[in-house]
């Protein structure tokens, strides 16, 4: 229970300090919102009254205190393009990211389960180093077209609701997930592989050998289970880059998710939806983090027992 | 090994049952009454109010519509509205067309869910678009009275914009305007219901609510498709078109949307310049790969596009005028648009409401001319700043500027910022020249001198802070002319302003669609209003 407090209490502050920092960064970018809002050709007059609506004409510290009142409760106001409620699209587009992400995630289990299978083989052991390294030097945006393409020609399921409303549209998500994984694949990959193969040659698993203990009990509950400490930390650093990296696939497979919206945002100086979207994705990121840190403890005696004393 | 025979049997039989089945979903009939476009961003909330990007146009002046349209011809066609008098100009009379049904909505409490428009309505959507978050509110502040104090919170109403009977409204002008209908021939001055305003749809209005009284409703509306239907009710019955629901497919990425329209997924696309190479030959016309089963067409917009001057920076007139003549306009539109475009001298969209442009086109490029004014001219070689950005080939079209200013021996530097903040800089002064577009909503030249070029529209939307009195007295004297006579005196006026070179006017764009060629031509007007109702399968 107090670790559980200490972790949350400094992930907390964490977060405060994105939230600090989202405020400073976007008002020193130099954009008027109430100009992004009328466009070109509304008069200073009228671009003056909206800037007055808005708040902007008082004082930055007013501002500050009305930002801080209102993010704690995850309140991010209107858009400033077109006046869409910032939280409401920010909740329906990380549905859309996360289930990318999760059929992502989906995709590494399956081939870190084959690199498992054949890391104790010699050959495949090189067939997978190879694929690692495609997996790792390809470039994201050249992979996205070339799958994009080839799923075009091949693959039934080009078309996305845009709601997650049936199965075709987790079948569309396809493509873009393998593209998605590939990086983490190749990172774990070589993680898992180097694991194995230095675990295999471990005394205590040579001396398990030398009891009589069979190969397979070896490999699951020796080298696996202490492969796993690693690769479940490496892990933890790429399942936040899953959500937070998606804007390039998003953007070529047209899904309608957080990194999409991010870089439109980005591009039309959308403020309050920058800022929702950094927010938001901030608290998450963290909250996986946490979780991490709170079950690293099952996964390696060592840290239990560190936490004991 | 029977058995496996006998389950392959079974497995084929299914299978072949699938294909027919789906085969007989996608019957022919079907694909001639839907109508699939593939559009590359999501647009904006379907909002009359706050929609700003013309690239959403294509959707949503399906589901609204205003007052005013132009037909084919570019010239001003009733709408909503069926007639209008006016005896000064100043005050106009709008009687409405009768029994012009609304969309089926949840808004309405009425048993059928919808209701006629009346004028009521049309007092309401008016006032809504002179409120502080218009975003079109530019098109009446400066002409419709009491239209400005309402925007900036002065006044609770708008004076100037009156109901006089359940079908007929008036609006009271500032000054005369004979030419002041072409401020509505846009949809987006659109009507919509006032039921619509209402506080509780303000999260949902543009998202999953849309109503007006356009050729189709919506049906639905995520991020990646947006469905329409045929507005059963449409008061266009001669609209004969046999596209009864229309898809828009959200495909961002320019090669998907084209490799998916090859394949069948899509029926009609907006091909942006990139893709010319892919789809064009040199020449312009059609690939042979594609001409079996595509067809292109050619529509033209009110989009021109300029190398814009701030004239309080470079004041030197012979400066502005040798890289007016230095510019080669015809090689820019070459280049980068195969030759899809309008060359122009000036700022009015050649074409518009029947305006003859007074620029030889041969004549406009004149490097030995430019080089004699840069001779007379004080500059002395120092570097000027040019603000390209993002948006429609700003920065391609600076490069090949900044190098044709090189021949003649001007220094241009470019500075690339984003679309915005290119914005903010030239409103600001701060911009000493800049790339840029404009998408006229006025449908007649009149209007466009009167806000690009007048003293008192520094610095919006006279950009380029533009300021003779004698020019100022000429453009208010349209005021008092006919509407033929005020077009041509129009043309008159900007060759004179043209003298000057107050900006360096380029082209207008034209668009290229390109989609299946089982349909007949699509009309589309000078707004780039697309009439998918009209549009017939072959």
């Amino acid at each position: 229970m107090g670790l559980f407090a200490i972790r949350t209490a400094y992930f907390l502050s964490l977060w405060f300090a994105v939230v600090v920092a989202a405020f400073v960064l976007f008002h020193l970018v130099p954009v008027d919102p109430a100009r992004t809002m009328l466009g070109p050709n509304a008069s200073e007059e009228q671009v003056a009254a909206v800037r007055r609506d808005l708040g902007l004409d008082q004082p930055l510290s007013v501002q500050f205190a009305r930002y801080i009142t209102r993010t704690i409760v995850l309140d991010f106001g209107q858009s400033f393009v077109d006046r869409r409620p910032v939280l409401a699209e920010i909740q329906k587009r990380f549905v859309v990211s996360c289930a990318l992400a999760l059929e992502a995630t989906l995709i590494i289990s399956v081939y870190l389960l084959f690199i498992v299978g054949a890391g104790f083989n010699r050959k495949g052991a090189r067939v997978g180093g190879f694929i690692d390294f495609i997996c790792v030097s390809l470039p994201t945006l050249f992979a996205a077209i070339l799958v994009a393409l080839v799923a075009i020609a091949y693959y039934p399921y080009t078309r996305f609701s845009g709601a997650l409303q049936g199965l075709q549209d987790w079948l569309y998500l396809i493509p873009p997930a393998f593209v998605l994984a590939l990086y983490p694949m190749g990172v774990l990959g070589r993680i898992a592989r180097i694991q194995i193969r230095d675990l295999s040659q471990a005394q205590y698993a040579r001396s398990a050998l030398a009891m009589g203990l069979s190969q397979a009990r070896i490999r699951i509950s020796y080298v696996l289970r202490n492969a796993m400490i690693p690769l479940l930390a490496a892990w933890g650093n790429q399942l936040p880059l899953l959500l937070t990296s998606t804007f390039v696939v998003e953007l070529v497979f047209s899904v309608p998710g957080l990194g999409a919206l991010l870089l439109r945002s980005v591009l039309e100086r959308d403020l309050p939806m920058m800022e929702g979207i950094v927010i938001a994705t901030s608290l998450f990121v963290l909250s996986i983090y946490l979780f991490l840190d709170l079950i690293y403890p099952l996964a390696d005696p060592r840290i239990r027992r560190s936490h004991a004393k | 090994m029977y058995k496996f025979r006998e389950i392959a049997y079974w497995i084929s039989s299914l299978l072949v049952l699938l294909v027919v089945l789906g085969m007989a979903g996608c019957s022919d009939e079907t694909a001639a009454s839907e109508l699939i476009v593939g559009i590359e961003a999501e647009p904006e909330r379907f909002d009359p109010i706050t929609i700003k990007n013309p690239k959403g146009f294509i959707v949503v002046w399906q589901i609204y519509e205003g007052l005013f349209s132009l037909d084919d011809e570019g010239q001003i066609a009733p709408a909503l509205a069926e007639s209008w008098e006016t005896n000064d100009s100043v005050t106009w009379r709008i009687n409405l067309r009768k029994g012009v049904m609304f969309h089926e909505s949840e808004i309405f409490n009425t048993p059928s869910r919808t209701r006629p428009v009346t004028a009521k309505d049309v007092v309401a959507s008016y006032t809504a678009f002179c409120s502080a978050a218009s975003y079109p509110a530019f098109l009446l502040t400066d002409s419709v009275v009491g239209c400005a104090d309402y925007n900036t919170g002065e006044a609770q109403s708008v004076e100037g914009i009156k109901q006089i009977d359940d079908h007929t409204i008036e609006l009271r002008l500032i000054n005369p305007e004979p030419f002041f209908l072409n401020r509505l021939t846009t949809p987006w001055i659109a009507i919509f219901p006032e039921e619509l305003m209402a506080p509780q749809y303000e999260d949902r209005r543009g998202l999953d609510l849309a109503v007006g009284t356009g050729p189709y409703r919506m049906l639905s509306r995520t991020s990646s498709e947006i469905a329409l239907k045929r507005h059963s009710a449409y008061w266009d019955k001669t609209a004969s078109g046999d596209i009864s629901s229309l898809v828009f497919r959200v495909i961002t990425n320019d090669e998907v949307r084209l490799a998916e329209f090859r394949k069948g997924g899509i029926d009609l696309m907006i091909l942006p310049p990139v893709l010319y190479p892919a789809v064009l030959e040199p020449d312009g016309a059609l690939k042979s790969e594609y001409t079996d089963d595509f067809r292109t067409q050619i529509y033209s917009t009110f989009n021109s596009h300029m190398i814009g001057i701030n004239n309080n920076t470079i004041s030197d007139v012979h400066l502005r005028r040798a890289m007016n003549f230095g510019v080669d306009r015809r090689l820019i539109v070459q280049k980068l648009f195969y030759g899809l475009a309008d060359i122009t001298g000036g700022t009015t969209p050649p074409g518009i409401n029947g305006y003859q442009a007074p620029f030889a086109v041969d004549s406009l490029y004149n490097p030995e001319l430019a080089r004699q004014e840069l001779a007379q001219s004080a500059y002395d070689g120092e570097p000027i700043e040019l603000l390209v950005h993002e948006q429609v080939a700003s920065e391609q079209i600076g490069q090949l500027f900044q190098s044709q200013m090189k021949d003649i021996g001007v220094n241009i530097q470019l500075t690339k910022v984003d679309f915005n903040s290119a914005i903010g800089r030239m409103i600001g002064g701060e911009a000493p020249m800049f790339s840029m577009f404009l998408d006229y909503v006025f449908s007649s030249p009149e209007l466009i001198l009167l806000n690009i070029f007048s003293s008192d529209k520094r610095p919006v939307p006279n950009f380029w802070q533009f300021s003779d009195p004698d020019i100022d007295a000429e453009i208010q004297e349209l005021r008092n002319m006919s509407s033929n006579a005020a077009v041509k005196e129009s043309a008159g006026i900007e060759q004179r302003i043209m003298e000057q070179a107050p900006s360096i006017f380029l082209y207008k764009l034209n668009q290229l669609i390109l989609y299946s060629n089982k349909y007949g031509d699509l009309p589309i007007n000078g707004h780039g209003y697309f009439r998918f109702n009209k549009l017939q399968a072959k």
